[in-house]
């Protein structure tokens, strides 16, 4: 394991209060995540795990308290610039269309950096073979299966070079071997070159393996797990 | 190997340039005078040719090329924004709460008022479709596509009524005029409609080139594109808004043609595939030569008499776009 308790922080989440007009989740919420560092965020059902993703994220307004990102306050709606320098997986996606893996990464690179065609296919190839999924740039995302969609998520956001990713359960509903992909993914750190990142996950196997520090999300706020 | 001198994507491109040279010089022929094309090249114009063909012809084949063009893209639009493949002008009932607008302000106000007062009536029924639609943008609501389009088409199906109900106080040269009209028109006299149309669907198409890597985003959903920094709430205020204007300006100058918004869309996705850096390209021209090949067979199946154009792109389009989907 690192130690980052020297090392400058990208993000700094201070009394965050967590939660949605007329019901609270979690309150005190207050953490910081340092250059280079990964943290695992556990905790039950129904605490607010997703919910402070997407606080995180300006999805959701939090009822209180300050997030700064990069030194920036992250508001909600003005941030987009800001917010291009996370690399987000949702759970879950609304829907999977037909666009090929390349089409996809294409999209994502021209999203992140529009002016900046030159090296594009030489990008996005390279983001394709880190997730192993090369021979497949010409086969659409809804005919993936579950773990090579997972990749195909986790190599878009290798090729947008975000400061910090942000994983909601990157391994729900896979299978062992889908899994086990992903963990070797997530764990090399060439891959990973030297950016942070939050995990949510149920699997605390899985976060031990790949994050250096695990925060339990409570009502009453976050604690480090000894 | 397939052996082709030529990639899909090339011969794609040659065969559209070739039908859609072919498909103007059908559309500009077409009509009473016949042979005004190959006279044209000869040289041999009348008076009376030469002014049918560039007073009549050429603005009514522009501005059907826009029309088209304008109702295909914002289709694409409203069915990526609103994540259904239903969406459409026509179905959710921005054509028809313009339309409403455009009759009110046409039928129903002092002549002196009509002409300048159409298209902002029209606009005003945009706007108002929109006050009905934009809450579906709010947060969350999106999950819920059925109702966006139960919604759309309950307006759809309120504006047809209210429609109808106005028929009732007009005289019977009026309700031949509005059925007409109703059904979706594209006589033209005179070049500026035209090119306001066709200035505003090529801003159009180039904001949306621009926005299309965003676009593609959004079709894994608006949290995931929210989280790669698109950002949407301003992305899908500034084009709906301003499609949205664009459809009520095309219901005001050519009438609520339906079909086109909803359909080639589709038929550019079974063509090009679902990108939008392609697809946004594919249903520009598309739709616009699409409008303006249904508009030369009107004219030709009616001879004398004006067969509205919106029942030609529907008898048309509905087979061809049904044996796509089954073979696909």
């Amino acid at each position: 394991m690192s130690n980052h308790e020297s090392w400058a922080s990208i993000l700094e989440v201070s009394d965050l209060e967590i939660g949605f007009s007329n019901l609270q989740l979690a309150s005190s919420i207050s953490f910081s995540l340092k250059q280079g560092e990964w943290i695992g965020v556990m905790g039950s059902n129904g605490v607010g795990k997703t919910t402070l993703i997407k606080t995180l994220l300006g999805l959701v307004s939090p009822r209180r308290g300050r997030i700064t990102f990069l030194s920036q306050a992250l508001e909600k709606a003005e941030s987009a610039d800001l917010r291009k320098k996370f690399g987000y997986i949702p759970q879950s996606l609304l829907s999977i269309p037909s666009l090929t893996l390349f089409e996809y990464y294409s999209s994502c690179w021209r999203n992140r950096f529009s002016r900046n065609t030159s090296c594009l296919s030489e990008e996005v190839l390279s983001s394709l073979q880190a997730v192993q999924l090369q021979e497949k740039k010409e086969i659409p995302l809804s005919s993936l299966s579950g773990g090579e969609l997972r990749r195909a998520l986790f190599g878009a956001t290798l090729l947008v070079k975000p400061s910090c990713f942000i994983f909601d359960e990157p391994t729900v509903a896979l299978d062992s071997m889908a899994e086990q992909e992903i963990r070797n993914i997530l764990a090399n750190n060439q891959l990973r070159k030297g950016s942070s990142g939050i995990i949510v996950s149920h699997d605390e196997k899985f976060l031990h393996d790949i994050c250096e520090r695990i925060l339990v999300l409570t009502p009453q706020g976050m604690r480090e797990q000894s | 190997m397939s052996g082709s001198i030529l990639s899909a994507s090339s011969r794609l491109r040659i065969g559209s340039i070739v039908l859609s040279v072919i498909v103007l010089l059908f559309a500009l022929n077409a009509g009473v005078y016949e042979s005004i094309v190959p006279r044209f090249f000869r040289g041999a114009l009348t008076a009376q040719e030469s002014f049918v063909l560039f007073e009549l012809r050429v603005p009514r084949v522009l501005i059907a090329f826009a029309a088209g063009a304008i109702l295909s893209l914002v289709g694409l639009v409203y069915q990526t924004l609103f994540v259904n493949p239903l969406a459409s002008p026509y179905t959710l009932g921005v054509s028809g709460c313009a339309a409403v607008g455009y009759v009110i302000s046409q039928f129903f106000l002092p002549d002196s008022l009509r002409s300048s007062l159409n298209t902002i009536c029209s606009i005003i029924g945009g706007i108002a479709a929109l006050c009905v639609l934009l809450p579906f943008l709010r947060s969350n609501k999106l999950r819920m596509t059925d109702t966006v389009l139960l919604c759309g088409v309950l307006l759809s199906l309120f504006c047809g009524s209210l429609l109808f109900l106005l028929q009732y106080f007009l005289d019977p040269a009026g309700i031949v005029q509005l059925t007409g009209w109703y059904f979706g028109t594209l006589s033209v006299t005179g070049i500026e409609k035209p090119l306001l149309l066709l200035a505003l669907s090529l801003i159009l198409l180039l904001i949306l080139r621009y926005s299309a890597p965003a676009l593609d985003l959004l079709l894994l959903g608006e949290e995931y594109a929210h989280g790669m920094g698109v950002p949407v709430r301003a992305l899908q205020l500034r084009l709906i808004g301003f499609t949205t204007l664009l459809v009520a300006l095309t219901v005001a100058f050519c009438g609520p043609i339906g079909f086109i918004g909803l359909i080639m869309p589709h038929f550019g996705r079974a063509m090009v595939g679902h990108s939008h850096a392609r697809l946004i390209a594919f249903s520009f021209y598309s739709g616009g030569f699409f409008l303006v090949f249904c508009d030369a067979t009107a004219r030709i199946l009616g001879g004398m008499q004006e067969i509205p154009v919106g029942l030609v792109t529907a008898i048309i389009g509905c087979p061809v776009m049904v044996t796509l989907l089954i073979k696909r």
